[in-house]
């Protein structure tokens, strides 16, 4: 992530005029002092708008839904608020667009987390369900619990199935039972005869049943015949009857005409059907006269109209005979069939084997009119038979269900095992599941617990309430308990906790959360969060601030806390790390404005480079930092001065604390870029001719009793300037602006700064 | 402290199922296709009898049960 350069905002709140905010190149932390009303918020609130498309400082102020509208400066529209950060690489800008934030380009959109002052405490105090949401996105393994369920419906459809399968093989032993007693209770294991009866091929009673079946069939079709027979013989009498009156009356009809007539009736029909072929002939057809020939068809319609009487009675004869040859063949026929359906008979009786009790008699003879008699004696069979054709029915049907019992009964059995086996394996793994998601969330808790705890400690260390704890509700979703252990005694922390301890905790929860987070990607942004943190903290506090920052893309702390300022003024803040940006008076037609933010010894290098210095203010100047500079030599060195409580000491005091020896080896090297640029070099500064000078002085005017802040009564505007430049080289020997004060004693022989621009000589007082 | 840069859903799905692998409650092949399912919540109760079952060691029984 490349770093910031510059924050351009306008007209979002009190940036009534645009204002740019450039950001010094590789320092993470910026800190923007200012009084309350200078606009440090709304610095907080155009990161807000950029990263989070909101206004956080509005929020919560009553002022109800539609904040957007009172985003904008006074006499300024939403459309007018514009953000743009750029860094190294990037250009981002925010917009409005009706009451929507439009953030172009959209990838890359910067990541940013705000807390304010307001919301610190909520942190703490939040409802269990409110922390859970601010920590949801990191321990919410809903896709887990939602698999977890599934796999606790699958055990229990197990569990179901298993019971079922139980029940089913209740069942079914009790029909296979019941078959064994239907049976006759023919052994004494009823599963083992079960077993061995359902091996029984299912067809082993189908061919005695369909013999049976075939048999009766064959039966019945024989004693449909001798009525058909009878019937048959009496229609072949009665066409005998008809034919021979038929007979009669044609004979009659014959004589009552010529004795040729009949002849002649079928030479006539004859000549008719050939002129129905030829109809004009020139010449009758038998005489071949053709004087005759015409009107010839007319005369034999004439002629056969005659013998209309004799016909008729001709063709009764003809039907009566038909009649009789079609009643002859009827009986032909079923005398025929009855020869087949003895065969049939008797194809199917010696076609079986047929058991004892079953008798089967020969099946009748050809002469059907034997068979009424045949049917009289064997009348009792077909009853025996349809008695035993249903009882191995019956034997099929128990022979079915019993294979059926069986198999259910085995496939229960074996249901049961499968599950017996599985079941088992589904809990397992829902343990696993459980005990690895609680494990997840637990381990997590504990880490955010920890690190919260961690920081915790490192501002109020050794108080005995830093184990921090994170517990979510087992019973409610989303539920997120916080407890601290105060004293040995376990509680929720607003019980024990001050408001000051209460808003650090704040700020350790949401800077423990914040790390969660993609850090490294993260804008931190801290408005006004040290308001109420107790004066023997705030050091530790800032330190920790100044610390963890440096885990993120970039830190803004917005504060009116005085310490931050003073901090900076006297160096104390720096080492090479921070940014220190202080905001002038809010006015509205100026709007939010940068103002100098020298420290005490840029500012008495200004003072001293006027070309007409004012040796008052260069005097009132140099004594205080006169005062922090002895002061700091003489507790680095551990030098002896008069105890007092208000550690009000004069110039004179401090300056004679220092001893010869010490004086004489008190050096400062001073970093130095190397010729060419590459590199750089220490120049050595002794202080010991400095300190004589400002001695020196002192003692020229009566001053050394003065104190720090009383100087410039005691001495001439001449030795004021002179000894404000002594003053001024004193401090530029000693301390950086970058980096401060040469604190750090690691390298075990001199005392250095952070980023080693000063080395301090030497590490102890000389003895 | 860790970082997550996954969903805590995913990671955690991820260890469930490789232990569940390494105590031979699943196949890999099964396991590998659960991961992102129950990353999701979409793992219905059959997906994980099927899954449980096939993990079972093949026992052939002819034998009547009595």
């Amino acid at each position: 992530m490349s770093s910031l350069r510059k924050l351009t905002v306008a007209h979002l709140r009190g940036s009534t005029q645009p204002f740019s905010l450039s950001f010094e190149k590789d320092k993470k932390l910026t800190v923007i002092y200012g009084e309350n009303g200078s606009g440090k918020s709304t610095l907080c609130d155009a990161f807000d708008l950029l990263g989070n498309g909101l206004v956080g400082s509005l929020e919560d102020r009553g002022l109800g839904g539609g904040l957007s509208k009172y985003w904008a400066s006074i006499g300024k529209t939403p459309s007018e608020i514009s953000v743009v950060l750029e860094t190294a690489s990037t250009k981002h800008s925010a917009r409005l667009l009706k009451s929507n934030v439009v953030v172009d380009p959209q990838d890359g959109r910067p990541r940013v987390q705000v807390l304010r002052r307001d919301k610190m405490l909520a942190l703490v105090t939040a409802s269990a369900g409110e922390r859970y949401e601010a920590i949801r996105r990191f321990i919410d393994v809903g896709g887990i619990e939602d698999a977890e369920s599934a796999l606790r419906d699958a055990i229990k459809s197990a569990e179901q199935g298993r019971d079922s399968a139980a029940l089913r093989l209740q069942e079914n032993r009790g029909e296979i039972q019941r078959l064994w007693q239907a049976a006759g209770s023919p052994d004494d294991d009823f599963l083992g005869w079960a077993q061995a009866e359902a091996k029984r091929a299912a067809g082993e009673f189908v061919p005695q049943i369909d013999a049976l079946d075939a048999l009766l069939s064959a039966y019945t079709r024989l004693t449909e015949l001798p009525a058909q027979w009878a019937q048959a013989q009496q229609q072949i009498r009665d066409a005998g009857t008809e034919s021979a009156n038929a007979q009669a009356a044609f004979e009659a009809a014959q004589n009552g005409v010529a004795s040729d007539a009949a002849d002649m009736v079928s030479v006539l029909e004859t000549a008719q059907a050939y002129l129905q072929r030829h109809p004009n002939p020139e010449a009758c057809p038998v005489c071949q006269s053709a004087e005759k020939a015409q009107g010839l068809s007319e005369r034999l319609q004439e002629r056969i109209a005659g013998f209309q009487a004799l016909r008729e009675a001709s063709q009764k004869l003809r039907n009566a005979q038909a009649q009789v040859e079609r009643a002859k063949q009827h009986g032909d026929i079923l005398a025929a069939q009855a020869q087949e359906k003895a065969e049939q008979f008797g194809k199917v009786r010696s076609g079986h084997q047929w058991p004892e009790g079953i008798d089967v008699p020969e099946p009748p003879t050809a002469a059907i009119d034997e068979w009424p008699a045949w049917l009289a004696a064997t009348q009792c069979l077909p009853l025996a038979w349809r008695s035993a054709l249903a009882q191995r029915q019956a034997q099929a049907q128990n022979h079915s269900a019993l294979q059926g019992a069986v198999r259910n009964y085995t496939e229960s059995i074996q249901t049961q095992r499968e599950l017996d086996v599985v079941l088992p394996r589904l809990q397992r793994t829902l343990d696993i599941v459980v005990e690895e998601r609680k494990r997840y969330t637990d381990k997590l808790l504990s880490d955010i617990a920890n690190e919260v705890g961690r920081l915790y400690e490192l501002v109020h260390p050794k108080e005995g309430s830093s184990k921090i704890s994170l517990q979510l509700d087992a019973k409610k979703r989303a539920s997120l308990a916080i407890n601290t252990t105060f004293h040995g005694t376990v509680a929720p922390p607003p019980a024990y906790f001050s408001d000051s301890h209460m808003d650090t905790l704040g700020l350790c929860i949401f800077l423990a959360n914040a790390k969660l987070n993609e850090p490294r990607a993260t804008i931190l942004v801290l408005d006004d969060v040290l308001g109420s943190v107790d004066e023997p903290h705030v050091e530790r506090l800032i330190d920790l601030l100044i610390e963890e920052c440096q885990g993120f893309r970039h830190c803004l702390i917005a504060t009116h806390y005085l310490p931050w300022r003073n901090k900076h003024r006297w160096r104390m803040l720096r080492d090479g790390k921070c940014q220190f940006i202080e905001l002038g008076r809010w006015t509205r037609d100026s709007g939010v404005s940068q103002i100098g933010s020298l420290d005490h010894v840029d500012q008495l290098r200004h003072l001293l480079a006027q070309t007409a210095p004012d040796a008052q203010l260069i005097c009132a100047k140099a004594g205080p930092v006169l005062e922090a500079l002895l002061k700091f030599v003489a507790i680095t060195y551990s030098l002896r001065l008069p105890y007092r409580t208000d550690a009000q000491y004069t110039l004179g005091e401090l300056l004679d604390a220092i001893d010869g020896k010490l004086r004489k080896a008190l050096r400062v090297e001073v970093a130095e870029p190397a010729a060419g640029g590459a590199g750089v070099t220490h120049r050595s500064v002794s202080l010991e001719p400095l300190l004589d000078e400002l001695k020196r002085i002192a003692q020229l005017r009566n001053a050394v009793g003065a104190h720090f802040n009383e100087l410039s009564f005691d001495l001439l505007d001449s030795d004021a300037v002179d000894f404000g430049r002594c003053v001024h080289d004193v401090a530029e020997a000693l301390t950086d602006s970058d980096s401060g004060w040469p604190q750090s004693k690691a390298s075990g022989s001199y005392w250095a700064t952070k980023n080693d621009s000063r080395r301090l000589h030497p590490l102890t007082r000389p003895t | 402290m860790t970082e997550p840069t996954i969903r805590a859903s995913e990671q955690l799905a991820g260890k469930i199922i490789q232990r569940l692998i390494d105590e031979k409650l699943l196949s890999a092949n099964d396991g590998k296709k659960l991961v992102p399912k129950m990353a999701t919540g979409k793992v219905r109760a059959e997906d994980w009898r099927l899954a449980v079952e096939k993990s079972v060691p093949e026992v052939s029984s002819d034998e009547f049960p009595s």
